[in-house]
């Protein structure tokens, strides 16, 4: 089977495995769940470092006659409490993107720890809206340094950011000049066109 | 918000002692009704103090911990690494609240150590332990070697001193691994572990509060066995218990004249003095962290910062903790003991002293740093209820035997000897991963509600059932260390046959 699409769902902690089920009940193979962290959009809660929340974040593989189907069944969910609870992203796998004027890029910034809460609100200074970030390690390259017979490998950070196309360069601008990433090797960072983007949350609200 | 999910969390925690107090206290040992709601009272501060606690320690001292660790692994310098565990782990016992306490109830039972030199030797324990620890990890030495070796070195020199000496060094490991010590040490190893890449690393995360509290043991016996000559006489021991014992009742007594005015005022007098305290013991904590900011983290300023605000929400949290653990929780604890123990049936004190070893453990604040590292680093794997539940029932056991002690006045080594001899024997059938996590365990059982509610509980049952206060009230402190060492790595092995059958499970489809 040849996977057209990836969608990615990101929703509040403890509901991407309900999300898996449903996709599932819709034909997806499988699914597969990574926790990350996000903050809450209120200055006051952010300059507190109290707006931190827990995030599940859901990788589905699906084909393109699938992708309606799945996608509204993440939609219509009965899991959302808020009015805007989470969203949703497709992307094309293997890198040819049909439509060349799409509204939206995902930023991805791979960083050494700690460096991410910076970067975020760099991004945010720019115009971004938010952000996800996930603890990640590095794998090591074969000259990576030994320790009494130990591989040590480097911890990382991987930043997802939602950007409009319009925002996006000047987002990447402002990560770039941070003055704490000027060293090599720090990190990377790199853009994914986004196909479609679904605002989820609870439609009665 | 994660805030408003850790209040519902810590109100799970704390509620059932609130609810069992109160059914106890209005039915067969009915309480002053001012005591209850001073209790009551301080039972708000207690759920509110740990929240904020648990939010700091999440942003300021755990993320400090893990990046010194990660970062002084990366650096590979040995003597860096095993210089910066002694200095870390002496500085932040030295200034430990629960360690003063202590030094100042050894210089009177033996009238000749200073309290001083005792806490010196306490705090040189534990860093050498915390050194011995980063050791063994980076040479690769098996935790149980160091365990065994550890603990029989405590058991053949306490062999030689007097009971009461063994009651307090017990305690003492647990007295010295506080709820600011034990994350940051949880933390340093989760991080040393962190930049490995090998699969044994999630094994080697853990263990690091279990080994560094055998070192106050050691050295408090080590005092003792130097002094058994000329100290550690029981008569002595036992008139500070029951001074102890009967300066709560008196406690209790005034708070019981006043009402829910006289317990605000009560709570408002109480804030200085613990919030020098706390300052005092976060303070070395914290300028380590800047230490190691300056000379090698080099965190970006928003991190910095997130650290800086989790160290004052700690701050702000422990002081409503303690504050609310004092007003609250240490006379209605010796209120319901005091009034068990004077039942003429007072076998009762066996099941509700389980019922409420229990309950309370679950509100210990170190517990909850540990078992949600725990779930975090094993992906979810071992989950944070399942650890509750086991602690749960190991101290429920320890504090039933150690009213069984109070009532029928048997030695502490019939407990003891036993339960540590079982914990090292359950090393070589359980998963690493619990063995190390059971050891921790045992020193964050035995934290601030444990040696608030559980000891004055017993000392008050202690005083009313006519025993030895000082010996029972120690030695429930030294059960509530060592049962979950058994209770963890039981449920380790339990995990560990599950997990076969499932395996072969699959391999038969």
């Amino acid at each position: 089977m040849k996977y057209d699409y990836q969608i990615l769902t990101i929703v509040d902690h403890g509901v991407g495995e309900r999300l898996a089920d449903l996709t599932r009940e819709k034909g997806a193979r499988g699914g597969t769940i990574l926790v990350g962290r996000g903050e809450l959009d209120s200055r006051i809660l952010r300059a507190l470092a109290l707006a931190d929340v827990e995030k599940d974040i859901l990788l589905t593989l699906v084909t393109a006659d699938q992708l309606d189907a799945i996608l509204e069944s993440i939609q219509d969910a009965p899991v959302y409490r808020r009015r805007k609870d989470g969203m949703a992203l497709v992307v094309r796998t293997g890198g040819q993107t049909m439509n060349n004027n799409t509204e939206q890029e995902l930023i991805s910034i791979i960083v050494n720890r700690g460096y991410a809460e910076d970067i975020m609100n760099a991004a945010r200074k720019a115009g971004a809206k938010g952000g996800t970030i996930m603890n990640a390690r590095g794998t090591g390259k074969p000259d990576d340094v030994k320790f009494f017979g130990v591989t040590l490998v480097p911890e990382k950070e991987q930043l997802l950011i939602l950007a409009d196309r319009a925002d996006s360069s000047a987002i990447q601008e402002a990560i770039a000049a941070l003055p704490c990433l000027t060293t090599p090797g720090i990190g990377i960072m790199y853009t994914t066109p986004v196909e479609r983007f679904v605002q989820l949350g609870n439609k009665t609200r | 918000m994660n805030l408003l999910h850790k209040l519902w969390e810590t109100c799970y925690a704390v509620l059932p002692i609130c609810a069992i107090v109160l059914i106890l206290g209005t039915t067969i040992t009915p309480l002053d009704p001012a005591l209850l709601v001073a209790f009551i009272t301080g039972s708000l501060f207690l759920i509110l103090g740990l929240t904020v606690f648990l939010t700091g320690a999440d942003l300021g001292i755990v993320p400090a911990g893990t990046y010194i660790g990660a970062k002084l692994t990366r650096t590979r310098k040995m003597p860096l690494i095993l210089m910066a565990g002694l200095v870390i782990g002496f500085l932040i016992t030295i200034a430990e609240p629960d360690l003063l306490v202590l030094g100042n109830q050894v210089e009177a039972v033996t009238g000749s150590i200073p309290g001083d030199a005792m806490i010196i030797a306490v705090a040189i324990g534990v860093g050498l332990f915390v050194a011995v620890g980063l050791a063994r990890t980076l040479f690769q030495i098996p935790y149980r070697i160091v365990l065994i070796v550890g603990y029989l070195a405590v058991f053949i020199l306490a062999s030689q001193v007097s009971e009461t000496f063994v009651a307090i060094s017990f305690d003492s490991g647990g007295a010295t691994t506080g709820p600011m010590t034990v994350p940051f040490i949880i933390a340093l190893g989760v991080g040393v572990a962190a930049v490995r890449g090998d699969k044994n690393a999630i094994d080697d995360s853990f263990g690091y509060t279990g080994i560094a509290s055998i070192g106050p043991i050691l050295a408090v016996t080590i005092l003792g066995f130097i002094l058994t000559g000329n100290g550690g006489s029981t008569p002595a021991v036992g008139a500070t218990g029951v001074n102890a014992g009967q300066n709560a009742l008196h406690e209790a007594a005034a708070l019981s004249s006043g009402g829910v005015f006289e317990t605000v005022r009560a709570i408002l007098r109480d804030i200085p003095g613990v919030a020098r305290n706390v300052f005092v013991a976060l303070s070395p904590l914290y300028a380590i962290i800047l230490l190691f900011q300056f000379f090698l983290l080099k965190l970006p300023p928003q991190q910095l910062k997130r650290v800086s605000l989790g160290f004052l929400y700690a701050w702000i949290g422990l002081i409503l903790f303690f504050v609310g653990a004092d007003t609250a929780f240490v006379p209605a604890g010796k209120a319901l003991g005091t009034a068990l123990g004077a039942l003429a049936y007072n076998w009762i004190l066996i099941p509700i002293g389980c019922v409420l070893g229990a309950v309370v453990v679950c509100a210990e604040p170190a517990v909850w740093v540990l078992t949600e590292q725990v779930e975090e680093v094993s992906g979810g794997n071992v989950r944070k209820r399942v650890l509750l539940a086991t602690l749960a029932i190991g101290v429920a056991v320890s504090v039933g035997l150690s009213m069984c002690r109070v009532i029928f006045g048997f030695s502490i080594w019939y407990l003891l000897i036993p339960f540590y001899a079982a914990a090292i024997a359950l090393t070589f059938f359980t998963p690493k991963l619990f063995t190390a996590i059971a050891f921790d365990s045992g020193g964050v059982a035995s934290g601030p509600m444990a040696s608030t509610f559980i000891l004055s509980l017993t000392l008050g049952a202690s005083v009313a059932a006519g025993g030895n206060p000082a010996i029972d009230g120690f030695g429930v402190i030294a059960m509530v260390a060592a049962t979950p060492l058994v209770a963890i790595q039981v449920l380790g092995w339990m995990y560990n046959l599950k997990e076969k059958r499932v395996l072969r499970g699959e391999g038969g489809k």
